[in-house]
C-alpha cells in the first residue's frame, strides 16, 4: 500500500472536513433554537469568503481586517435572516421556516452574483503561502489553522451552551420552546442569537476555505448541503457531533477521490445522508430531539 | 363521532369536486385563449407541472410531509423513458407505461427507508435521495449521456402516428393530466383518501379509525412517484432531450414552494401551482441578470403571505371572519345581560 | 363556498392571461429594416461568469455592426435570454424566440454544450440557422445530420491533436488527466481517451467535481503512474485549486497544463505562485500582442481587444468573449452574402462559401463537411509567466 497516498487522503479529508464541521455547527445552532433547517447556512460561508476576498482585493486592507469585517457583515446577514423569517410573525412551523430559508438563500445568492460581478475572489493564507510536508504527503498550512478553528469553535460553543445563561436558554429552546416562553424569554430573541452565531461560524468557514481555493457566488450551496449531511452524521444539534461528522465526511469523500471512482466523490455526502437517516437518525453522537414518529 | 365527521367530510368532497371541474375546465380553456405554437408549448409545460404537483400533493398536501425528491423522480421518469426508447428501441407507448412503474418502485423503496422519520428528517432524506438521483444522471455517462444530456429521443407515437405537432403534444399531456386529476380526486374522496387526510391532520385520528399511518404515507409517496414518472416521460417526449440540469435541487424546491403557496392539500392547489411555475418561467426570462434575485424575493413574499397556501389562506380568513362575527354576536348578547362588565372592558 | 370560487377563478385567470399574453404577441421579425437574431447565454447559475463574457462579446459585435450601418442597411434586432444553465428552460426560450419573438437566426447556445445540443433539433426543425458557441463536437457532427448548425469553437478533437503534437515534440508519453465532471470535461475526456493511445501516449484519468475544494487525493493517486505532465480540463474555479494542489503535492518542477477553458488572467493571478509556468492550449487571442505581425489574425485580434477594453472599462477579453464575437460576426458575414435573407439553407450555404473568415479566435474555414471551421493551426500552446500569457516555446 502506498503510504504517501494514504496520508494524502487523510490530510485532504481533514482539510475539507474542518470546513464541513464549521458548517455543520451552524446548522445545529439554528436547529436547536427553531427546529428548522437553515438553508442559508451554505450561503453564509460564501458571503464570508467572498466578502473577505472582495475587501482584500478592492481596498487592499490587511487579510485579518478583511476577515473580521467579513465576519461582522455575515453576522449581520444572520440577524437579517431571522428578521426575514420570523419578523412577520406568520411562519410558525419548522417546516414553513425551512422552506422560507431556501427562498432567502436564493435571494442572497442572487444578490451576491450581482455584487461580485460574477467574479471569483481569492484570499492569501494567514499562515503564509508554503505547504506542510507530512510523510510524503502535503497540505496547505491553512489546513492546520482550519482544524484549529473548527476545534476551537466547537469547544467555545460547548462551553457557551453549558456555562452561560444565554447558552442555556438556547439549549433549552431545543427541548421546549413553549416552557421557555412562559419564563419570559422570547422565541425571537433566542432565534436571533442562534442565526447570528450560525452566520458568524459560517463566515469563519468561508474565510478558512477561501485560501484553499477561490470563492464565487456559487460556492455556498453545495457546501451547505454537504455540511448538513455532516451535521446529520454526527448528530444534528450536537457541536461535538458536528466536528466528528464533518471530519468523517471529509475523509470519506477523500477516500472516494483517492481510491474509488473519483467522479462519484460528491455523491458520497448524499449517500451518507440517506444512510444515516435510515440506520441511525440520531447521528453518531446523538441529537437533541426525537427523530422518529 | 362518525355523524359529526360526516358533515365536514361531505362539504370537503363537494368542494374537491368543484375544484376538479375548475382544473379540467382550465385544461380545455387555456389553449383556446392562446394557441400559437409557443403558447401550446407553454401549456404543455404547464400540464406537465400539473401532473408533478398533483403527485406531490398526495405527500405534501394530504399526508403533510414535504418531499424534496419530486424533481429526482421527475428526472428518473424522463431518463427511464429516454433510455428505453433511445438505447433499447422500446416503443414510446410502452416507455410511457414503464417509466411510472419504475419510479413508483424507487419511491416505495425510499419510502420504506425514510417513512418512519419525523417530518423535517423525512424532508432531508428525500433531499438526499433527490440529490443522489440528480448526481447519477450526470455521472453515469454510458447510460444517460452524462452532463451533455441524452439526445435522439423519438417523438411520442401510437400506431405509427407521431406526436410532433404542438397541439398533439399538448393534447397528450392534457389528457394525462386530466386523468391524473380525476384519479386523485376519486382517491381523495374514497375511504383510503379520507384516512390519508385524517392522518395528515392528526396521527391519533388515523389510529382511531384503524389506519396504519406508515402504510398510508407510503401509499402517498408511491403515488407521488408514479405521477412524477408520467410527467418525466412526457417531458422526455416533449423536449426530446433530457439533461440533468432540469432535475436539480432548485426544481425540487420550486415544486414544493409552488404547491405550498397555492394550497397544498386542495384539489385546486396543483393547477394554481402549475400556472404560477409557468408564469414565473415566462416572465423571469425578461430580466436576465435579476432573475435569481426576483425568483427568491417572489417566493419569500409568497411564503410569508400564504404560509397555508392561497386557497388555505382564503379559507382561513373566512373562518376568522365567521368567528369574529360570532364573537361580536356573543359580545352583544353579553352586553345585554351584563352592562357593567362591558363598561369595565371599555375603561380598561 | 360561493364566495371562494370566483376569487380562485379570478386568481387563476389572471395568472393564465398573463402567461399567454406573451404567447400571442405575434412575430415582428422579418420587417424590412431589421434582422432579428436570437441568443441564449447563461448569465446566471453556475456558469454565469463565462456566460457574461460571452454576452459581452456578442453585444460588442451587434453594436459594431449596427454602428456601421447594419447588414445592407438593416440593423440587428437582438433578442437575448438567460436559461441559467437549465436545458428545459432553454428549450422553452428557444421556442419563444422562434415562435413568438420572430427570431430569424440563432447565435449562441446557452453557454453549455448540453443546452446547444438541446437547441439544435428545434432550430433545425424550423429551418433556422444556428451558430453555436459551445464545445461538444456532437453539436455539428456529422455535418449531414446538422445542415443548418455551425459552431465557432474548437472541436475537442482539434485541441487534443494539438496537445498530442506538443507532447510528442517534448517526448512526453505518460500524462495525468483531470477533467471536471461537467460536459466540458466529459467531452475532452472522450476525445483524449480515443486519440491518445493511437499516438502512443498513456493517459491516466481522475475526474473531479467542479465544486470540489481539494484535489490532492486525485493528484497523489495519479502521481503513482509517474506522469510527465498533469493536465486539467475545466472552466470552473476548481482549476485554481488544481494548480495550488499540484504545486503543493508535487513541487515546482512538474509540467502543469490546462485546457482552453481556463485561459483567464484572473484565475491565473488568483492561483498566485502556483500558476507560474502553467501551459495552456488556447486560441492565439491571449497572446495577440506577442505573435508575428504578419499573421493575418493579428490585426483582427488587436482591434477586438482594443474595442472590447474600450467598451467594458478596460477589461481584457477572454476566449469566451472572442468565440461569441466570432459567432455573431460569422452570422453577419453570411447574412451579407445572402443579401440579408435569413433563410436557414441560404445562410448555411453562405457560411460554407465564406472561404476564410478571419476571426479573433481563429481563421474559420467552414465547409459542407466541417461545420466547426477551426483547425490545429489556430491553436497555440501558451504559458503563464507569472504576470501574463506568452507563447510557449
Amino acid at each position: 500500500m502506498d503510504t504517501g497516498l494514504f496520508i494524502q487522503v487523510i490530510l485532504s479529508g481533514l482539510s475539507v472536513g474542518a470546513i464541513y464541521a464549521l458548517v455543520a455547527v451552524g446548522f445545529g445552532v439554528v436547529f436547536n433554537a427553531t427546529g428548522a433547517i437553515n438553508f442559508v447556512q451554505g450561503e453564509y460561508v460564501m458571503v464570508g469568503g467572498l466578502s473577505a476576498g472582495m475587501l482584500y482585493e478592492a481596498w487592499d486592507v490587511p487579510v485579518l481586517v478583511a476577515i473580521l469585517v467579513a465576519i461582522a457583515l455575515t453576522t449581520l446577514l444572520g440577524v437579517l435572516t431571522e428578521m426575514g423569517l420570523l419578523g412577520f410573525g406568520r411562519l410558525r412551523t419548522p417546516a414553513s421556516i425551512t422552506i422560507a430559508t431556501i427562498a432567502i438563500a436564493v435571494v442572497v445568492k442572487g444578490a451576491a452574483m450581482l455584487i461580485s460581478n460574477r467574479d471569483t475572489f481569492a484570499l492569501p493564507s494567514l499562515l503564509g503561502p508554503g505547504s506542510l510536508q507530512v510523510l510524503g504527503a502535503s497540505t496547505s498550512r491553512q489546513t492546520l489553522l482550519n482544524l484549529l478553528l473548527a476545534v476551537l469553535a466547537v469547544a467555545a460553543l460547548t462551553l457557551f451552551f453549558q456555562r452561560t445563561k444565554l447558552g442555556t436558554t438556547l439549549r433549552a429552546a431545543a427541548s421546549d420552546s413553549e416552557t421557555l416562553q412562559t419564563f419570559g424569554v422570547s422565541y425571537r430573541t433566542t432565534a436571533r442569537w442562534a442565526f447570528a452565531i450560525a452566520a458568524a461560524v459560517g463566515a469563519l468557514a468561508g474565510a478558512g476555505l477561501a485560501p484553499l481555493t477561490v470563492m464565487s457566488f456559487d460556492s455556498g450551496t453545495l457546501l451547505g448541503l454537504k455540511g448538513f449531511a455532516a451535521a446529520m452524521l454526527g448528530g444534528l444539534g450536537n457541536p461535538r457531533g458536528a466536528l466528528a461528522g464533518g471530519l468523517m465526511l471529509g475523509v470519506a469523500e477523500a477516500v472516494m477521490s483517492g481510491y474509488g471512482a473519483a467522479a462519484y466523490a460528491d455523491v458520497v455526502a448524499f449517500v451518507v445522508l440517506l444512510a444515516i437517516l435510515t440506520l441511525r437518525p440520531t447521528g453518531m453522537l446523538g441529537t437533541s430531539r426525537a427523530v422518529r414518529t | 363521532m362518525m355523524s359529526r365527521l360526516a358533515g365536514p367530510a361531505r362539504t370537503m368532497s363537494r368542494r374537491a369536486t368543484w375544484e376538479l371541474w375548475i382544473t379540467l375546465g382550465l385544461l380545455v380553456v387555456l389553449p383556446m385563449l392562446a394557441a400559437t405554437d409557443y403558447a401550446l408549448h407553454i401549456w404543455t409545460r404547464m400540464a406537465i407541472f400539473l401532473i408533478l404537483l398533483t403527485g406531490l400533493n398526495f405527500i405534501q398536501g394530504v399526508a403533510g410531509m414535504t418531499s424534496l425528491a419530486q424533481a429526482g423522480f421527475f428526472g428518473l421518469g424522463a431518463y427511464a423513458a429516454g433510455i428505453a426508447t433511445v438505447r433499447h428501441d422500446v416503443p414510446p407507448v410502452l416507455a410511457l407505461a414503464l417509466a411510472p412503474v419504475l419510479v413508483t418502485l424507487v419511491a416505495l423503496l425510499i419510502g420504506v427507508l425514510s417513512m418512519r422519520l419525523k417530518e423535517i428528517y423525512f424532508t432531508m432524506a428525500t433531499l438526499g435521495a433527490g440529490f443522489v438521483l440528480y448526481l447519477l444522471f450526470g455521472r453515469m455517462v454510458e447510460l444517460t449521456g452524462g452532463p451533455n444530456g441524452l439526445v435522439g429521443i423519438p417523438p411520442f407515437s401510437v400506431g405509427g402516428v407521431e406526436f410532433t405537432e404542438p397541439i398533439m403534444k399538448y393534447g397528450l399531456a392534457a389528457v394525462l393530466a386530466a386523468i391524473g386529476a380525476i384519479a386523485a380526486h376519486n382517491l381523495l374522496v374514497s375511504r383510503t383518501g379520507r384516512a390519508l387526510r385524517a392522518y395528515g391532520a392528526s396521527e391519533p385520528a388515523a389510529l382511531a379509525v384503524g389506519a396504519s399511518p406508515f402504510r398510508l404515507r407510503l401509499l402517498a409517496f408511491g403515488l407521488s412517484g408514479f405521477y412524477a414518472g408520467v410527467a418525466g416521460a412526457l417531458e422526455a417526449f416533449d423536449s426530446r432531450f433530457v439533461s440533468p440540469s432540469t432535475f436539480d435541487f432548485m426544481t425540487a424546491v420550486l415544486l414544493v414552494v409552488a404547491l405550498v403557496v397555492s394550497g397544498a392539500g386542495r384539489m385546486i392547489g396543483p393547477i394554481l401551482g402549475a400556472l404560477l411555475l409557468t408564469g414565473i418561467e415566462v416572465f423571469a426570462a425578461d430580466y436576465a441578470d435579476y432573475e435569481p434575485l426576483i425568483m427568491g424575493i417572489v417566493f419569500l413574499v409568497a411564503v410569508q403571505l400564504f404560509p397555508r397556501g392561497v386557497a388555505g389562506e382564503l379559507a382561513a380568513r373566512r373562518e376568522d371572519r365567521r368567528e369574529r362575527a360570532k364573537r361580536s354576536a356573543d359580545l352583544a348578547a353579553d352586553v345585554a345581560v351584563d352592562a357593567p362588565t362591558t363598561l369595565k372592558a371599555v375603561q380598561r | 363556498m360561493r364566495k371562494k370560487i370566483p376569487t380562485l377563478l379570478t386568481c387563476s385567470a389572471l395568472l393564465a392571461l398573463s402567461a399567454c399574453g406573451l404567447g400571442s404577441s405575434g412575430s415582428d421579425g422579418g420587417s424590412d429594416d431589421t434582422i432579428t437574431i436570437g441568443t441564449l447565454f447563461s448569465v446566471s447559475g453556475s456558469g454565469a461568469n463565462l456566460g457574461d463574457k460571452m454576452r459581452k462579446g456578442a453585444a460588442l459585435a451587434v453594436k459594431q455592426v449596427n454602428a456601421d450601418g447594419g447588414i445592407d442597411g438593416r440593423t440587428i434586432d437582438w433578442v437575448f435570454y438567460d436559461p441559467a444553465g437549465d436545458t428545459s428552460t432553454a428549450v422553452q426560450q428557444t421556442n419563444r424566440m422562434l415562435d413568438s419573438d420572430g427570431v430569424e437566426l440563432v447565435v449562441g447556445g446557452g453557454g453549455s454544450s448540453g443546452i446547444a445540443l438541446a437547441m439544435d433539433p428545434i432550430t433545425s426543425s424550423r429551418g433556422v440557422a444556428f451558430i453555436a458557441t459551445e464545445g461538444a463536437r456532437q453539436i455539428v457532427e456529422p455535418a449531414e445530420d446538422h445542415p443548418l448548425t455551425f459552431k465557432t469553437t474548437f472541436n475537442d478533437t482539434v485541441m487534443v491533436e494539438k496537445l498530442i503534437e506538443f507532447w510528442q515534440a517534448n517526448d512526453i508519453t505518460r500524462v495525468a488527466f483531470m477533467p471536471d465532471t461537467s460536459s466540458f470535461g466529459q467531452s475532452a475526456q472522450e476525445e483524449l481517451e480515443r486519440l491518445a493511445p493511437e499516438a502512443g501516449i498513456e493517459v491516466s484519468t481522475a475526474a473531479f467535481d467542479p465544486a470540489a475544494n481539494d484535489l490532492t487525493p486525485q493528484v497523489k493517486r495519479l502521481a503513482g503512474n509517474d506522469p510527465q505532465a498533469y493536465l486539467a480540463w475545466t472552466i470552473t474555479p476548481a482549476g485554481v485549486t488544481f494548480l495550488k494542489n499540484v504545486r503543493s503535492v508535487l513541487g515546482d518542477d512538474v509540467m502543469v497544463m490546462h485546457g482552453f477553458g481556463f485561459v483567464d488572467e484572473r484565475y491565473m493571478t488568483q492561483a498566485g505562485a502556483a500558476s507560474k509556468g502553467t501551459l495552456l492550449v488556447s486560441p492565439k487571442l491571449p497572446v495577440w500582442d506577442e505573435i508575428d505581425k504578419s499573421d493575418e489574425q493579428q490585426p483582427v485580434m488587436e482591434d477586438f481587444a482594443a474595442a472590447y477594453a474600450d467598451e467594458y472599462d478596460g477589461e481584457q477579453p477572454n476566449v469566451y468573449a472572442g468565440q461569441a464575437y466570432d459567432a455573431m460576426m460569422v452570422a453577419v458575414e453570411a447574412l451579407r452574402a445572402t443579401g440579408g435573407d435569413p433563410d436557414g439553407e441560404k445562410v448555411a450555404d453562405a457560411i460554407e462559401a465564406l472561404g476564410t473568415h478571419v476571426g479573433v479566435t481563429g481563421a474559420f474555414k467552414f465547409t459542407a463537411d466541417d461545420h466547426s471551421g477551426l483547425s490545429v493551426d489556430d491553436v497555440a500552446v501558451i504559458r503563464w509567466d507569472g504576470s501574463r500569457f506568452m507563447p510557449a516555446k
